[in-house]
């Protein structure tokens, strides 16, 4: 038994130290447990921390908005790190001065100095001397903690920025390796965050100032694209108008060259009339010739007027007015088919415009709108102050001080083909004799002259609408020329080159009375004019070989400064080089003109 | 009708907001004024601006009861962040509830039970006590054993206040009245009944040990061997301090039943909350550490949590023949985010929902401590759930 009890003992010795040993083994293990378990745990904090800041740089990579950034930044510190509190203090890059949110305040510029220079970030206890200056700096900004445990900061210093940012943030409770209190291991970490949000606020302000270039090149782009629609319709204006211009200047010249034959064709018709007034026949022939010789300087006119080269007398007409008066023949004109409507603007005041040419363009341009309602409908005349969109389809250039007048119509519209042609002489879609093609014509040459414009918006099937543009005449009133006084008699010189008319207007001036003297040059009616003091009147061509009338009139007023003069061109007045004329003492009269207009001219110079 | 129950979270940086907007989403979602609502909150908010505001949301007729901790549970989520609010609030139906706020609990456990007992007075209709004593003070050993010798048959449950780990000062509510060393306690009363089951999820790794010196819940020797030394001797090289992952990695296993002199299961987990690191002693806040109490070290073990806990709720739900109105999970603050991480609900909240409805409303807080019966005795326990089910019939 002993033996047992002692094999027994023994055993249980053994048994005792194995468990013994186990348990050792068993420490050890569970000691080893702990130290994976510290491990672990320590690289699970890293790695949260470090998924937490990719995260955060991942959002902020497209916030634009440098305070969403700040606001997004201040907010990850106090989560991560479980701060009480984070103040964003912005630090002036230039003045000694601080910002935190709306509130700024000037700092002492030892203090502004060490806030620039913190270029690390930081994490120290609430005593320590390296948290005074963050202290002080949120104090200056009234954000400043009663007590800190742990006070952190992080710089961010984007380049170039105004300002420059601290994030500072404080815990009141202690260092816990269960709560993510900042310590200073965590110090790498402030500095990867501290880049991620320099970063993020430098590639900020590069999308921003990108986004300004494209808006801002998106917009010069837009500008060029508006400029170059507005250079391609001046282009097309301008074509035109060199176009027309030139038609122009054919149809004038050969204007020019008919009066003069029509003139003599014209003025001895009637010279020849009385001789011939026992035959009928003859008195027939004549009536016809006469007939021709009208209607042929009618269309010579009007092609004038489409050269510019028809005399212009500048006056100031009251639109409203003229077109009130106009109204009552335009009636009769278009038939009882056509209701016209007038819409005026009681505050228009004047054009500066001659008014037998506005009469002219008025009625053309109804006359036009006529032919485009054959069925009837409705036309409309309407005064306006101008305003941009009268003028569309030109070069958009101010409107003030344009009068506007529109004649609308509900015919039957234009393509765009006709549209471009609309203004050209001898144009037009009407049959062959219903029209001459000479009245858009018409209108367009006299506003040119008139300094005016005209434009047009049609549609096929619905309508046209032309609108005049017209200088204003501010404040001036308008004047209608007053008649001539009765005529005298005297010595009238005539100086013309043209052998026809010179006879013409000697003939006409000794039928009144006049002893007629007849120069066939200007020095042949200087010299004349000297040798005849008593000399009454002077009727001088203006363009003349050796001496033009201009020159010659110039040096016979240096004689007679009250010598009345009567100036005889083809051209316009405007197209002469003739000076200013003495309203009392001269007057233009523009081929080709009648007898009668010769003696009326003659009436109105010696009637004064 | 039947209770009906709401739980809501806010994790809003303010606290009034923060209280205000879980009470709101509570009265919102129970379609009218609350009977009782428990509120948990972390110790980053002002909990005075807290719980004001949840009173002035919730209204005067609402009894509030709850204290800070170091993280709150909702639903199936677990946020033990720097700032978050749980509310559990309910509509009764039959039942009754009373809110208990009762000082000097820091300094005389005994008389803070004798005191709250006076309050309760007659029992009999008491169906069951939610205690939530300050963490860091206060023997709850000894508040636990006279409350339960003073209301006897009555259930009582609840978990100690907590703070961010800090370990500096917890709170604990009632109304609009905020108290550190205090306890603050619901008492319910009428129909329904309170029910509760609860784990560990700790393995014995050494053997037996004899406390040899202790004082006032500091224990000072095991088998004559300082206290930390033995304790570190299960810990990593270089650790100085009682941090952390100390806590979670080693607790002490004492008997469950009184006076026992082998420590079997079923144990009562403890955990060392503080080191004096001059003398080694190991300072455990709820009491019951006396000098001849056998302990045993033990290690956490995250597979067994996950495995009781969720027998732990299938044992509330009867197998899965009873639904309660809802569940107060009272759960240890070192088996959340220190043991599990982030996504600490994955294991220690999923896994007991699982075994009960998922619209079960569900509430409560990560614990300094939790108070609950075992073995026929209610005790203070560390490293465990309590999962407390309030059921109508």
């Amino acid at each position: 038994m002993p033996d047992e009890l002692e094999a027994v003992r023994l055993e249980n010795l053994t048994l005792r130290r194995e468990v013994a040993t186990l348990a050792e083994q068993l420490k050890l293990l569970v000691k080893a447990e702990h130290a994976l378990t510290r491990t672990r745990r320590a690289q699970e904090r890293q790695l949260e921390r470090i998924e937490t800041f990719a995260e955060f740089a991942f959002d902020i990579a497209g916030v634009e908005q440098a305070s969403g950034i700040l606001d997004r930044a201040r907010l990850t510190l106090l989560e991560q790190f479980e701060l009480d509190d984070v103040v964003m203090l912005g630090v002036d890059a230039v003045e000694p001065r601080l910002r935190a949110g709306e509130n700024v305040v000037p700092i002492e510029r030892g203090l502004w100095q060490v806030l620039l220079a913190t270029s690390t970030p930081g994490i120290v206890p609430g005593e320590d001397p390296g948290s005074a200056p963050l202290l002080a700096a949120l104090a200056a900004v009234g954000r400043a903690p009663h007590w800190v445990r742990t006070l952190m900061w992080v710089p961010i210093q984007p380049r170039s920025a105004p300002e420059s940012t601290l994030a500072v943030g404080w815990s009141l409770r202690p260092n816990s390796n269960h709560r993510d209190v900042p310590r200073p291991e965590h110090q790498p970490y402030l500095a990867l965050f501290g880049g991620h949000v320099t970063r993020a606020l430098v590639s900020a302000q590069l999308t921003t100032e990108l986004r300004r270039q494209s808006t801002a090149l998106a917009q010069s782009n837009q500008q060029l694209k508006a400029s170059l629609g507005q250079l391609e319709a001046t282009q097309a204006q301008l074509l035109q108008a060199q176009k027309l211009e030139a038609i122009g200047r054919l149809a004038g010249g050969i204007a020019h060259d008919f009066n003069n034959l029509l003139t003599v064709i014209g003025s001895h018709a009637e010279l020849v009339r009385p001789a011939v007034d026992h035959d009928p026949e003859a008195q027939e022939d004549l009536g016809i010739i006469l007939e021709a010789t009208r209607r042929a300087t009618d269309i010579t006119k009007r092609l004038l007027a489409f050269g510019r080269k028809q005399e212009r007398r500048e006056q100031s007409v009251d639109v409203n007015a003229a077109a009130t008066d106009l109204s009552r023949v335009l009636r009769r004109l278009i038939g009882d088919d056509i209701q016209l409507q007038l819409d005026l603007d009681p505050g228009l005041g004047h054009a500066r415009v001659d008014a037998v040419h506005l009469e002219q363009i008025l009625m053309n341009l109804v006359v036009n709108a006529r032919d485009a309602m054959p069925r009837g409908g409705r036309l409309n005349i309407e005064t306006r102050r101008a305003v941009e969109a009268d003028r569309a389809n030109l070069v958009p250039v101010s409107t003030a001080g344009l009068i506007a007048i529109s004649v609308r119509d509900t015919g039957t519209g234009m393509d765009e083909a006709t549209r471009r042609q609309l203004f050209e002489p001898f144009f037009t879609t009407k049959p062959a004799g219903k029209g001459t093609g000479l009245g858009l014509a018409t209108v367009y040459g006299l506003l040119q002259q008139n300094h005016g414009e005209v434009s047009v918006r049609s549609e096929v099937g619905k309508g046209s609408c032309f609108t005049v543009l017209l200088p204003s005449f501010e404040g001036a009133s308008a004047a209608r020329a007053s008649e001539a006084p009765p005529p005298t008699r005297g010595t009238a010189l005539v100086a013309e080159d043209e052998d026809l008319i010179r006879r013409m207007l000697a003939r006409t001036l000794r039928k009144r009375g006049f002893e007629v003297l007849e120069a066939r040059d200007g020095v042949q009616a200087l010299d004349a004019a000297i040798a005849r003091p008593d000399l009454t009147l002077l009727v001088t061509d203006v363009m003349m070989p050796e001496l033009g009338g201009a020159q010659l009139a110039q040096r016979l007023r240096k004689l007679r400064p009250d010598l009345p003069i009567v100036f005889t061109s083809g051209h316009t007045f405007d197209q002469l080089d003739i000076g200013r004329l003495d309203p009392r003492l001269d007057r233009f009269l523009p081929k080709p003109f009648t007898p009668d207009e010769v003696e009326a001219a003659v009436t109105a110079v010696l009637g004064r | 009708m039947g209770t009906r129950a709401v739980a809501t979270l806010s994790v809003e940086r303010d606290g009034g907001q923060a209280g205000r907007q879980a009470a709101r989403a509570a009265a919102e979602q129970l379609g009218g004024p609350a009977d009782v609502a428990l509120v948990f909150g972390t110790t980053g908010y002002d909990q005075r601006e807290l719980t004001r505001a949840a009173h002035e949301t919730l209204g005067q007729q609402c009894v509030i009861v709850g204290c800070s901790s170091e993280g709150v549970i909702s639903g199936g989520e677990s946020h033990e962040g720097d700032r978050a609010v749980s509310v559990l609030a309910a509509r009764l139906d039959g039942a009754k509830a009373e809110g208990h706020l009762v000082g000097g609990y820091d300094k005389a456990p005994q008389k803070a039970a004798e005191e709250l007992a006076r309050r309760i007075g007659d029992a009999r209709d008491v169906t069951g006590v939610l205690v939530f004593p300050d963490g860091l003070t206060g023997d709850c050993t000894e508040f636990v054993s006279e409350l339960e010798r003073r209301v006897p048959g009555v259930l009582i449950a609840g978990g100690a206040a907590g703070d961010a780990m800090t370990f500096e000062r917890t709170y604990q509510y009632c109304g609009r009245e905020v108290a550190t060393g205090h306890v603050s306690a619901l008492v319910l009363r009428g129909r329904g009944r309170l029910e509760v089951a609860t784990s560990h999820g700790c393995t014995p790794v050494g053997p037996q040990q004899i406390i040899t010196a202790a004082n006032g819940g500091w224990l000072e020797q095991l088998d004559g061997q300082n206290a930390w030394e033995v304790f570190k001797s299960y810990l990593d090289d270089g650790v100085v301090d009682l941090n952390a992952e100390g806590i979670v990695h080693l607790c002490l296993g004492t008997a469950a039943q009184r006076g026992a002199t082998r420590v079997d299961e079923p144990m009562v987990v403890r955990t060392p909350m503080a080191l004096n690191r001059e003398t080694g002693a190991l300072f455990f806040p709820g009491g019951g550490i006396a000098v001849g109490q056998p302990v045993r070290m033990t290690r956490r073990d995250p597979e067994r949590i996950r495995k009781t806990g969720a027998e732990c709720a299938h044992r509330l739900a009867g197998d899965g023949r009873k639904t309660p109105a809802f569940v107060l999970q009272l759960d240890c603050a070192g088996r959340g985010k220190i043991l599990f991480g982030a996504c600490a609900a994955d294991s220690i909240v999923a896994p007991l929902r699982e075994q009960l409805a998922p619209y079960v409303p569900w509430a409560g807080f990560h614990t300094y401590g939790e108070i609950a019966p075992i073995a026929g005795a209610v005790a203070y326990h560390n490293y465990t759930v309590a999962l407390c089910g309030f059921f109508d019939a």
